[in-house]
Parts: C-alpha cells; structure tokens; sequence
C-alpha cells in the first residue's frame, strides 16, 4: 500500500466518516453495529478510483447510499436467519407503501449528509416552524448566518437529490 | 442586476422555506420584482418545501441529536481495520478470478437453456434481453416471474473484461431500475460490478409483469444509463 493511498484512506475518513457514522446508528439505532458498516463502506469508496475522483459531495453521496444498501442486506439476512421482524427497518420497493418509505428515506439521506451547520438551520427553520431570529437565537448566530447557511445549505441539498435522481 | 441583489443574494432559501419574517418577506418580494437572479433561485429551489414534507418532522429533528458513543476522530482502530481487509482482498482476487472463468461458462450455458424452457407453454417466465446505452462491456438478461405479490425478477449481469488493460482495483456500484408503465421509477437491486465477474441477483417489484414498462441498468455513482430492456 502507498503513501499517497493511506492518506486517501485516512482524508476519506476524515471527511466522512463521523457522519457516516452518525446516520448509520440513526438508522438501525445500533452503534456497536455502525462501526462494521462504515468499516465497509469506507472500504469499497476507498478502492474505487472512480469514486474518489468524483467532487467530494458525490463521494459522500454515493457512500451514504452504500451504508444504507448494507444496512438494508443487513436486516433482510437477520430476518432470514431469524424469520422475526427488524423493527422498522427500510425495505424498499417490496410492500405498499413502500415508495413513499424510500422516498423519505432518500430525504433523510440526503439531509443526514449535510454538514451539521446546515443540517441544523434547515432543521430549525423548515421542520421546527421556527423564523430566522428563533433559529438565530437557538443556535446562538447572527440572522445573516443563518440566512447563509440556509441558501448555502439548501443547495447543497437540491445537489444531492439532483444525484440521486428526484428532483431536476 | 438589481444593484440592491448583494443585500438579497441569500435570501432565497429563507423565503423559499417560509422563514423570513413577514416585514422581511414582503421586502423581498418587492426586490425580486426586479431581480432576475434572485427570481430564477426561488423557482430553482420551490420543489424543495414539497421534497422536504416527505419526511417527518421527528425523523428529521432526531438527524440534529448526537448518538450516545459517537465515533471521534481519527479513529485508528477503524482504519487498521480497513487497511487490513484492504490487503485481505488484494490477495484473494486474484484466486478469484480462476474461479470466475468457470462460472462465465456456465454462464454461457445458461443463456442458451433459458429461452428453451421458456418455449413450454405452461410458464409464464419472461425472458427480457437488454441492449447497450452507454460503451461499457457489459452484457445482461433477466427474466420477470408473476408472483402473488409482483414480479420476481433475476438478473445476470456480466462484465467483460477488455484484454490488455488492467481493472485490478477497478469495480463500480450499478442499480437495477425498474420503470413502470405509470411512469414510476423505482430501484430495486445493487450490486458492484467487477470486471470478468457476473453478478447474478435476484430482486422484486411490486409492479405485475405486464405494469413493468422496462428494465435499466444505471451507474449510481453518476445516474447514468447504462443498459435498457429491449421491448419484446
């Protein structure tokens, strides 16, 4: 292994891997289980070239998307293995309703691979209700950041569903 | 461009999700009378109030909550561990590609077996060919099973490998789409795709067979398509 590919490892980790991390165990509420997951996902981004030449939200994109297919071939061999339910763990595109499961679920992805900082006044101000000055003060930063972090943060978003191919 | 914009330029998202105050607000729409930039970025961002509702409030305001143990970094035991599967796989490629030579020939076998059966009348299996979209060496073939609750449908899928280059490290994450006649659009299968493997996996719609528009086979790193279901 080279020098260089060691520190892409550990730069990817860096970049990506607490959050990662993070929705993960938001995900299966499992945080001894996480650390294989992004173990593995680490993994597979890491020996794909293509991937890591990719704009760094893409990789993040595309990583996220890998630890929730794991996390999703994780629960369908444990329920067989067990034949017992998994909680309410994502099982896209098998029952009704499921569409709309996945389709939150690609939300919540998406969101879950923001930065915190936009992560938190999206958050605030679409699913708290809350104005500009209640996020502000909430989060103890001047209404002109939290209108920045908002339009930044909001593109960010409208990028990664882009990528994910729900919204144009 | 409105001379006032730089004031307004990040206004858009704060307006676009209901945030600003209403002083703010109606201030705001005064300036996008006259401002084609801040204009065209509110209407860049208007479906994102619709995509947002799709998910709950609860499951999104739990995304702001720190897991108890949250993972720091660096975590060198993480990385060592990764390094160490690393090498592991390096080394057991290699051996797997013999075996891989094999399976294409069964592969092979397959292929021509398949459409045979399906010449007996009593099946209602449907074999489904696919035709290249983008230069890739890759071939496919699936065949679509009504079941009680939709389709089961298996997919092989090849990679070929190009002779004199080298994909040692290379493999890609494809997904298997599935189109429905009602314009619908759902992901039902991924799996990596690594020069000179086959993947053979099976996945299933909710969709009847004769619901299934077609079939397509998408990188997912970049939402390309790659190979689509020829009609037969």
């Amino acid at each position: 292994m080279s020098q260089d590919d060691d520190r892409r490892l550990v730069a990817l980790y860096d970049a990506h891997g607490p959050s990662l991390w993070r929705y993960v165990v938001h995900l299966t509420g499992d945080p001894a289980g996480a650390d294989d997951i992004v173990q593995e996902t680490l993994l597979r981004a890491w020996r794909s070239p293509r991937i890591l030449e990719q704009e760094p939200a893409s990789t993040r994109s595309w990583m996220f998307t890998v630890a929730r297919n794991l996390v999703i071939d994780e629960a369908r061999s444990a329920r067989r293995r067990h034949e017992i339910g998994v909680g309410e763990l994502p099982d896209p595109g098998r029952e009704d309703g499921t569409d709309q499961l996945f389709e939150s679920l690609i939300i919540e992805e998406a969101l879950a691979g923001l930065d915190f900082e936009h992560r938190a006044v999206i958050v605030h101000a679409y699913y708290g209700g809350c104005s500009i000055a209640e996020v502000a003060r909430r989060l103890s930063i001047p209404e002109g950041t939290v209108k920045s972090r908002l339009h930044y943060g909001l593109r960010a978003l409208r990028l990664a569903l882009q990528e994910k191919g729900v919204t144009r | 461009m409105n001379p006032n914009h730089s004031r307004y330029a990040d206004w858009d998202s704060a307006y676009v999700l209901g945030a600003l105050s209403p002083a703010e607000r109606r201030e705001y729409e005064e300036h996008l009378e006259t401002c084609d930039a801040c204009r065209r970025s509110v209407a860049e961002l208007s479906p994102m109030p619709g995509l947002l509702a799709r998910l709950s409030a609860d499951r999104a305001e739990a995304l702001l909550e720190e897991p108890e143990g949250a993972m720091s970094s660096p975590h060198p035991a993480l990385l060592d561990a990764v390094r160490r599967e690393g090498r592991r796989r390096r080394l057991r490629r290699t051996r797997m590609r013999i075996v891989l030579a094999a399976a294409a020939a069964v592969v092979v076998i397959a292929a021509v077996a398949v459409p045979l059966s399906l010449m007996r009348p009593a099946t209602d299996r449907q074999l489904v060919a696919f035709e290249t979209v983008a230069d890739r060496p890759v071939t496919a073939s699936a065949v679509l099973t009504p079941v009680e609750w939709g389709t089961r449908i298996e997919l092989d899928c090849t990679y070929e490998t190009t002779p004199g280059e080298d994909h040692a490290e290379e493999s890609w994450p494809y997904a298997l789409v599935v189109i429905g006649h009602d314009g619908t659009t759902t992901e039902v299968s991924t799996w990596r795709a690594t020069p000179g493997a086959t993947a053979r996996l099976e996945a299933g719609s909710a969709l009847p067979v004769d619901q299934i528009a077609s079939l397509e086979i998408r990188a997912v790193a970049t939402g390309d398509v790659l190979m689509r279901s020829v009609a037969g």
